[in-house]
């Protein structure tokens, strides 16, 4: 009976001894991937950082002028007649359009026109 | 357990000493009293020995209750992992109103050699002048062959230039990893940014005046300006000052509801990378530092305190027929009309002759009062290092306020015209002109200057004026423009140049309820033939003005409005009859 209880104790002692190294180790292991995941994104936010001055000497206003001006020749500056809002539209269209034939007329798609 | 195993052990040497019946005799076959006693002192020692051991666990075993059990919870359910480290900088960003970059740190690594190490100098310079061309090798080969142990050879290396002198694997040469201030946006803003030494101290503008916050916080400083604005204000001006070939051009767009400055430009400018090298003109900020006579402008100012003070109203007017003589000084009229004007015609032609008078009738005291109200008295209190003082008259004779009327006899800066005239444009209210951007709620509460009336009725005289007035060429089509020109001779020896002329529009929009001022100021423009000679405010800084207008107001979401509609006409109509002629300011 003594050896018997003696036999259960050591296993337990052993089992529990396993489980905790177990855990220790695992904890270590995880740590460590934390400290280079950490130091990842610290490499990455410096990147980022140097990324974003770039983006910001890229986009800088005087440099999308002078491209825009080079790739897109008819693209202007809108002047005020082209600025309009939404609710004049809604309204224009009301008036235009009448019960009857709001419910016949099919929505077509808008034709394109030249650059002026 | 202990004592029992003693006993036990005792019991069985106890047996052992009885006679021993066999054929040899045990040894000892008797106990003696020396042994006995000598077996007693073990027990005892044994005995002793087993409790201090018990003792030593016992005291193991409660700790360990202790630590196990009863301090456990104290500690933390849940682990904490170490913090992650964020990235900072030695000195925090810039960022305009939108968060678009416009200064930051970027680490850089700068070149240095051990002499000592080196063991060919000729041709350690000689590889290093051709993977970076900008290096002198002859200069570098007689640095290398110094006795030193450090020498500079190229600071702020690019990543890319780093790299080629790594690969050509040089013994002696090395690299120390420093911060450099950048500004991606080159001169852009560079009078508002100011730039830094090479030990990242601030020297001029935003990064000296908040030198101390940038280098202790890490949040980036939020400027009020808009890089979209500031840059089609700077290439309207550039071009203008390219055009009439004048020394310097300013210009500013400020937010009449805040005093928030959306853009600041001085020209010439500089690129604040390379600022330490910048002449001084180019260093000069004319828009702060600067103070300027700035003419006829100030006849927005002489009319709302004359409305204001109820001195005169919209129908009244004065004389101005025949210039004005006092002592040596005459007054007179550009746009002479050698007649009476009433008081929207003395805006419309800018009269100078009207403008004293109606001055003198407000009298100086009560004009001196009223400049000091709107900021005019005082250097202007933005958050910038570089701010002139204005040049006040002391003592403020009768003759300053006529002069002053018209804008001759007090230099005031840019930036103070444009708050001065946003005070007078937005009901009333002056705000403190700033450049950092703060919460709505945070926004100090701006301060009465005139009625909201009188506020109205500065808005039609400076929209009659860009309708029918000097101020033509500032007419940006939907965006309903009013302002005031200004062109003052510069101040020479003696007098007054009248070939040096500071030439200013100062406009704002949409007159039916502003929301921002836009002033232009030209230094020494020269006329041309498209402006027929003329170097006037109307003729050289109202279309810049106007070209702005129209390229920023979309940006800015202002809807364009229908000039003819008759709620506008309704609310920028000026009723008033002379000879039976009726003007209207639509």
């Amino acid at each position: 009976m003594k050896g018997f209880a003696m036999i259960v104790w050591l296993g337990l002692a052993g089992v529990a001894s396993f489980a905790l190294f177990n855990i220790t180790f695992k904890v270590e292991q995880l740590q460590d991937q934390l400290n280079t995941l950490n130091k990842q994104i610290l490499e990455e936010q410096r990147t980022v950082h140097v990324l974003q001055a770039e983006w910001s000497y890229l986009s800088r206003p005087s440099r999308i002028e002078t491209l825009s001006l080079r790739q897109l020749p008819h693209l202007r500056p809108p002047t005020a007649q082209q600025v309009g809002n939404i609710e004049s539209l809604m309204v224009g269209a009301a008036a235009t359009v009448s019960p009857s034939q709001n419910a016949t007329t099919r929505i077509r798609p808008a034709t394109v026109r030249g650059a002026q | 357990m202990i004592t029992r195993v003693f006993k036990r052990t005792r019991r069985r040497q106890n047996q052992r000493s009885t006679p021993c019946p066999a054929v040899r005799p045990c040894a000892p076959q008797e106990t003696d009293g020396r042994t006995q006693a000598a077996l007693e002192v073990s027990y005892t020692r044994l005995l002793m020995t087993g409790a201090m051991l018990l003792f030593a666990f016992g005291a193991i075993a409660v700790r360990l209750v202790d630590v196990s059990l009863l301090q456990a919870a104290s500690e933390p359910r849940v682990a904490f992992a170490p913090r992650m480290q964020e990235m900072r900088t030695d000195r925090a960003d810039i960022i305009d109103r939108n968060g678009n970059l416009l200064s930051t740190n970027l680490s850089t690594a700068s070149m240095f050699a051990n002499p000592r190490k080196v063991i060919d100098p000729d041709d350690t310079a000689r590889q290093l002048a051709i993977a970076l061309p900008t290096l002198h090798e002859a200069e570098v080969a007689r640095q290398l062959k110094t006795n030193r142990s450090f020498v500079w050879l190229q600071r702020n290396l690019t990543p890319r230039q780093q790299w080629k002198v790594i690969s050509l694997g040089l013994p002696g040469i090395d690299f120390q990893s420093a911060q450099t201030r950048v500004y991606p946006n080159g001169s852009l803003a560079a009078h508002i940014m100011g730039y830094v030494d090479i030990d990242s101290q601030g020297l001029a503008g935003v990064e000296r005046s908040f030198d101390s916050t940038l280098r202790d916080n890490a949040d980036p400083l939020q400027l009020t300006i808009d890089i979209r604005l500031q840059h089609i204000l700077r290439s309207e001006l550039m071009r203008a000052k390219t055009e009439f070939n004048a020394v310097g051009a300013t210009g500013i767009i400020l937010d009449v509801r805040n005093g928030e400055v959306l853009a600041m430009t001085s020209l010439p400018d500089f690129d604040p990378n390379d600022g330490g090298n910048a002449q001084k003109n180019q260093q000069f900020n004319r828009a702060t530092l600067g103070v300027y006579e700035l003419g006829s402008t100030f006849k927005i100012f002489t009319a709302a305190m004359a409305l204001d003070y109820g001195i005169v109203t919209m129908r009244d007017g004065y004389d101005a027929t025949n210039p004005i003589r006092v002592s040596r000084f005459t007054i007179r009229d550009y746009h002479a009309k050698r007649r009476w004007l009433s008081v929207p015609e003395i805006f419309m032609y800018s009269s100078n002759i009207g403008a004293a008078k109606m001055a003198e009738e407000v009298g100086g005291e009560a004009q001196q009062e009223f400049l000091r109200r709107i900021g005019m008295l005082r250097p202007a209190g933005i958050e910038l290092p570089e701010v002139g003082s204005p040049m006040v008259p002391s003592p403020w004779r009768p003759i300053n306020t006529l002069t002053i009327s018209y804008g001759h006899g007090l230099a005031v800066s840019p930036l103070q015209l444009a708050s001065g005239v946003s005070a007078m444009v937005n009901g009333g209210i002056f705000h403190r002109p700033t450049l950092i951007r703060k919460a709505t709620n945070q926004a100090p509460e701006g301060k009465r200057i005139i009625s909201k009336k009188t506020s109205r009725d500065v808005r039609r005289l400076m929209r009659l004026v860009v309708e029918n007035g000097t101020g033509r060429n500032a007419a940006a089509e939907g965006y309903l423009v009013g302002g005031k020109t200004g062109t003052a001779d510069k101040p020479k020896r003696g007098g007054y140049s009248q070939r040096s002329l500071i030439s200013s529009f100062v406009g704002a929009f949409p007159m039916t309820e502003p929301r921002y001022v836009v002033l232009a100021t030209l230094d020494e423009p020269q006329g041309n033939k498209r402006t027929h000679g003329y170097a006037t405010g109307g003729w050289v800084a109202a279309p810049v003005v106007k070209r702005v207008i129209e390229r920023a107001a979309p940006l800015l979401g202002v809807q364009p409005i229908d000039e003819k509609s008759p709620a506008v006409k309704k609310e920028l109509f000026i009723n008033f009859k002379r000879d039976g002629r009726q003007l209207a300011s639509f």
